[in-house]
């Protein structure tokens, strides 16, 4: 075509058709009620939730250890059920596409390569889909494949994949304008809130015969427990096995302090050449928002999923226990084991120390690469002003990207560091869900409550 | 038996959990509000409105007050739950943990001859031997022997010791604290889990899904119907005559819906004649007038007919099935004359204007039916524009004591109103005849009565002048003052039924062109809100100039000082329109008292557009106005936290990347501009 040679985004083209697609909201040129996106939104979230606790037809056993269990809070997975890959497939088709144009191996000129570079994503989504489901399959997470048979492994298979397509397309949907704010996020604040309301009220008890007596796994239910049964709540607010009071407080004091950092900003004044209107150019504290800790724990994880993996068969070599050494699902040693949550502040310092060094200064580094893949530096938001006809007070127009500079990194740095050392404190007061997962949700359900508020400020 | 027992008692403290959790926080917030309600009466004091029994506080309505489902749920939720502990309390003392010491009556850390003189002590009084009561010998059993045994014999006191029971380690059991009869899934609970699961999970969500649809379909969010709203959109007109608003008042769908009886038709006959000269008909062929009358839509017919009872104050002659009519209808009025107002000032013209006259049409209509004063009274009698009306919602005023003072040369309301006290007294009584405890009654409604003062400026912000097409911000400090110093009070309404809070409409319109700029409603009753959103638009406003911290604080705490004064800030932004001088009076109007509004006139010149601001802005291009022309009345940060959201921006940053490369070399921007478009072109030749 106009470059001639061969395109990568070609490929896609033979299987536009066959891939499911929402019509765009936006192309219709149809402004959808706020209603309407509720409706969508609550909607999308019943499915999700349905699909979570829907078990998988045709599985043998899904006792043991689990080897995805840190990350299922992160991809908004329940093992055993259709929602076993989680958002997973989604997201890493993403970042894969993400990088990809990123680094330009493929090319993005209009609106037609814009359509196939979403139909590229949504196909090397179920391609992930396929690959994971096939993996997990084999590998005999569901018992033998002896066991369950070529059929039953087959529709295993395709239960995973078609519910990996439904989560694409949910996720399309609200993407494109019929709801508020994206599915991904939507569907990890809610597993997490799920987890949090589960630990709170869990009706569940447990009984150390002799120890203790009966106990509630739920936090406060146990608080009510001891505060009628016994006259110490002290069991309420410390015991260790199971959740208690002083982490549900600290789940909510990480909440508050990050709605409480998403006010801070500063606010650089603008002017409009059109209206001549001031106005302020926000720039928050916490300018990439949550995305360091979605990258950091990508990071993480893949880098315990190869260690993990490396360790169960090369045991034995030095580089490969330096870098991490297992038991089940736990490190226990090596790089790894390092920039694991240590269990205890003061039983291991150096443990510790390591740790919060390191989550910070990844958090900034990543936060500060991220402004520059995603198009959101002070030479992209420079450019972008200047398109809209703004201009900085006693600023020459080539001065907006200096000026913009000033603040942007710094801005994008700092706020990166500020969501490492929050996520290190809800890893240390042991938060309920872990501290990525804090973050994610309440960043999350911030943005939804802000999106909301706008939409129902531009509808009144 | 024993675990079924400690069962039985954890479901309890479950359920008493979930409901403490929300009982606890809201019965102290009722009781709170309860301890802390305002003693002050913001009502009118007049004998008139006690007689409407509006504010009526009886013994019984107070009883009847109180004893509301919500609370009588509370009550009942407490005497549940303090049952509930009881119960528990009850049920847990049998379920305590081992403790050997404690079962031998002893402190912990005793001799062993000490433990035996207690063991010899209980076995007394429960061994089998001496005590035939199974019961005591179960206790002896279960409970003596083996706490005498974990103290005495050494591998049970290791047990003990280490795992908490003599018998060593005990398992770990794990259970879930509902009734037995949920858990087995096996037999009836099948069927009661199966109807949980479908009634609550699938049903009830399904319900309230479906009467929230089919309600919000017909409801706007001010629980007024669509059908309305589009009714009163195709009826208004740019020069409706405030007596026509009637009519299009009256085709409201919330009005078609009250059903029309038969046996109306003649007390309906009996109220057309008694108000028949308020219905601008025409006197020279009444009879085709009449009949064209009731040849309209029955409940239109009956509709207008009771408003106008209201207008006359004849509502005391209307049947029982009517006067429930009539409620409705007066009811429903209040809502939809503020929709009504709000389809006037809709934007319509092509610059974005609405209608001042059919707005200022509403607000007067509003006025009479709350005041209960009718249409015919104010018209203008020379001396003010608003006629008689203003006396007529004054207490014991009727047209004939208004004639007796317009003969001592008070003929408007305002000079009646800045009469000092003995004069006034003296006038009302002497030459219109009144009681003094009337008269009384009337200055108790003079003092209630609001004065309102607006300050109003329009400017572009941080610009000298307006020139075209600028954002105009409207700053506007509404003011108000009563005599009796209330500011949010409730209007002297006597004829309305209902509870009716005052709210103003400021509309700032050209009045020669007919256009409103500018609408916004004010209420002066919600002062905590009001604070709020005051300090939040100056906050915005000042961040968006450019202001310091310590600015923004001092604007901030003076606008918060005002608020409590008694004023209210309006804010707006609107687009300035072509070049000209224009003469705009500011409208400051009340929906329910009438003879209190203001205009403020206000000069906006608008300058003809220059290149650009004056604000020592240094560009280095020479073409700036060519560029962007497009409309952007907002910069969005874009929050690309998603990985979807921002490969969209991927593109632009490539480009944005080509171009850089190639302008780095050369300084000057536009020529930035040309080399990336030659160099796209060239690439497209390719």
């Amino acid at each position: 075509m106009r470059r001639g040679g061969f395109r990568v985004l070609d490929m896609v083209k033979p299987f536009l058709p066959y891939l499911p697609e929402v019509q765009s909201a936006f192309e219709k040129k149809k402004k959808v009620p706020l209603r309407e996106k509720v409706i969508y939104t609550l909607t999308t979230l019943f499915v999700f939730l349905v699909c979570s606790q829907l078990p998988l037809y045709g599985i043998h056993s899904t006792t043991g250890a689990d080897p995805f269990y840190w990350m299922r809070a992160i991809l908004a997975s329940s093992r055993g059920t259709l929602m076993e890959l989680g958002i997973g497939p989604i997201i890493t088709s993403g970042l894969v596409m993400q990088f990809l144009t990123g680094s330009k191996i493929i090319q993005v000129n209009d609106e037609e390569d814009h359509a196939l570079l979403n139909a590229a994503q949504k196909l090397l989504g179920v391609l992930i889909a396929l690959g994971q489901a096939v993996t997990y399959v084999l590998s005999g997470m569901y018992g033998p494949v002896a066991q369950l048979g070529v059929g039953n492994a087959l529709l295993i298979v395709l239960q995973l994949v078609f519910a990996g397509v439904i989560l694409q397309c949910l996720d399309e949907l609200l993407q494109k304008g019929y709801g508020l704010g994206s599915a991904i996020s939507l569907f990890i604040a809610t597993s997490l809130c799920e987890s949090v309301i589960w630990k709170a009220f869990s009706p569940v008890t447990f009984n150390n015969i002799g120890r203790s007596g009966q106990e509630f796994e739920g936090a406060l239910i146990s608080l009510f427990h001891n505060l009628i049964t016994k006259s110490s709540i002290r069991q309420a607010f410390f015991r260790q096995s199971l959740p208690n009071v002083t982490n549900l407080l600290a789940t909510v004091l990480v909440f508050l302090i990050v709605v409480y950092l998403q006010g801070f900003r500063v606010v650089l004044p603008v002017w409009s050449k059109n209206s001549r209107q001031g106005s302020g150019y926000p720039i928050k504290l916490l300018y990439t928002s949550n995305m360091p800790i979605i990258l950091q724990s990508a990071l993480v994880s893949n880098l315990y999923f190869i260690s993990q993996l490396l360790y169960n068969n090369f045991s034995g070599s030095f580089l490969v226990n330096l870098l991490g050494q297992w038991r089940g699902p736990t490190p226990v040693g090596g790089l790894a084991y390092l920039i694991t949550a240590p269990s205890s502040l003061a039983a291991h310092p150096c443990h510790t120390l390591f740790y919060i060094v390191f989550m910070l200064s990844t958090c900034a580094f990543l936060s500060k690469t991220w402004i520059e893949v995603s198009g959101s530096s002070a030479r992209d938001v420079a450019k972008q002003l200047k398109k809209q006809g703004m201009w900085m007070d006693g600023h020459r127009d080539s001065n907006l990207h200096k000026e913009l500079n000033r603040y942007i990194p710094t801005t994008a740095a700092f706020g990166g560091m500020c969501i490492g050392a929050l996520t290190v404190l809800a890893d240390l007061t042991g938060a309920i869900g872990s501290g990525t997962g804090i973050l994610l949700a309440v960043t999350t359900i911030y943005q939804f409550l802000d999106t909301f508020d706008k939409e129902l400020a531009t509808e009144s | 038996m024993a675990a079924s027992e400690e069962n039985s008692a954890l479901f309890p403290i479950f359920i008493l959990t979930i409901m403490a959790i929300p009982l606890v926080p809201y019965t102290m917030v009722k009781l709170s509000r309860a301890v802390a309600k305002k003693q002050r009466t913001i009502h009118c004091q007049c004998l008139e409105c006690d007689r409407s029994g509006k504010y009526k506080r009886s013994l019984f309505k107070k009883i009847s007050n109180f004893s509301t489902w919500s609370n009588l749920t509370l009550v009942l939720l407490w005497v549940v739950m303090i049952f509930l502990i009881y119960y528990t309390k009850n049920m847990s003392r049998e379920t305590q943990v081992f403790d050997p010491f404690s079962i031998l009556g002893l402190e912990p850390g005793v001799s062993d001859s000490e433990i035996k003189k207690a063991y010899r002590r209980l076995s007394i009084q429960y061994h089998p031997d001496k005590n035939p009561d199974p019961e005591a010998n179960k206790y002896f059993v279960e409970s003596i022997s083996k706490a005498y045994q974990a103290l005495t014999d050494p591998v049970s006191r290791e047990n003990f010791e280490k795992y908490g029971h003599p018998d060593g380690r005990q398992g770990f059991q794990m259970g879930i604290a509902l009734p037995k009869f949920l858990l087995d899934i096996d037999g009836a609970s099948g069927g009661i889990l199966l109807l949980w699961i479908v009634g609550v999970c699938i049903l009830l969500p399904l319900v309230i899904a479906v009467i929230y649809l089919s309600r919000s379909s017909k409801y706007t969010g001010n629980y007024v119907m669509h059908q309305t709203l589009s009714a009163y959109y195709y009826l208004m007109k740019p020069s409706l005559a405030p007596s026509k608003v009637m009519d299009v008042f009256t085709k409201a769908a919330e009005y078609m819906e009250i059903p029309v009886r038969r046996t109306d038709d003649e007390p309906l006959q009996k109220l057309f004649m008694s108000v028949r000269s308020e219905l601008n008909l025409d006197p020279k062929n009444m009879k085709q007038e009449q009949a064209k009358f009731w040849k309209q839509h029955p409940a239109i017919v009956k509709t207008e007919l009771l408003i106008q009872a209201q207008l006359t104050r004849e509502s005391g002659v209307l049947s029982p099935a009517l006067q429930g009519d009539f409620r409705r209808v007066l009811e429903l009025a209040p809502r939809l004359l503020e929709e009504l107002l709000k389809m006037a000032v809709l934007p319509r013209t092509s610059q974005g204007h609405g209608w001042l006259r059919p707005a200022v049409g509403v607000v007067e209509l509003s006025q009479c039916i709350v005041q209960a004063v009718p249409l015919s009274a104010r018209k203008s009698s020379g001396v003010s524009s608003e006629g008689i009306s203003p006396f007529l919602q004054l207490p014991h005023f009727s047209d004939a004591v208004v004639k007796k003072i317009a003969r001592k040369k008070v003929k408007s309301f305002q000079e009646l109103q800045e009469m000092s006290l003995e004069d006034r007294s003296e006038l009302l009584t002497q030459v219109a005849g009144l009681s003094a405890t009337d008269v009384d009654d009337i200055e108790k409604v003079l003092e209630m009565m609001p004065s309102l003062t607006v300050d109003i400026t329009c400017e572009t912000e941080g610009e000298e002048g307006i020139q075209e097409g600028d954002i105009v911000t409207l700053q506007a400090w509404v003011t108000l003052k009563r005599p009796n110093g209330l500011i949010g009070a409730l209007p002297h309404s006597p004829y309305f039924p209902f509870h009716k809070e005052e709210n103003y409409w400021v509309l700032l319109a050209d009045s020669v062109s007919n256009n409103v700029w500018f609408s916004q409603k004010v209420s002066f009753m919600d002062e905590g809100g009001a604070i709020t959103a005051a300090s939040k638009t100056i906050s915005d406003a000042m961040e968006g100039s450019g202001a310091g911290v310590k600015e923004t604080s001092d604007a901030v705490r003076e606008a918060i000082e005002k608020v409590k004064g008694g004023s209210r800030l309006v804010m707006g932004k609107l687009q300035a329109p072509s070049e000209g001088t224009y003469n705009l009076t500011c409208y400051c109007m009340c929906d329910s008292w009438i003879g209190c509004d203001k205009k403020t006139s206000l000069k906006v010149k608008v300058l003809k557009r220059t290149r650009a601001g004056t604000r020592g802005f240094v560009s280095d291009e020479g073409a700036i106005a060519e560029e962007g022309m497009e409309e952007e009345d907002e910069i969005e940060e874009e929050d690309y936290d998603d990985d979807y959201e921002s490969e969209y921006s991927e593109d632009e940053d490539d480009k944005k990347d080509v171009v850089e490369k190639k302008g780095s070399k050369k300084a000057n921007g536009t020529v930035k501009k040309k080399e990336s478009s030659s160099e796209e072109s060239g690439s497209e030749e390719e």
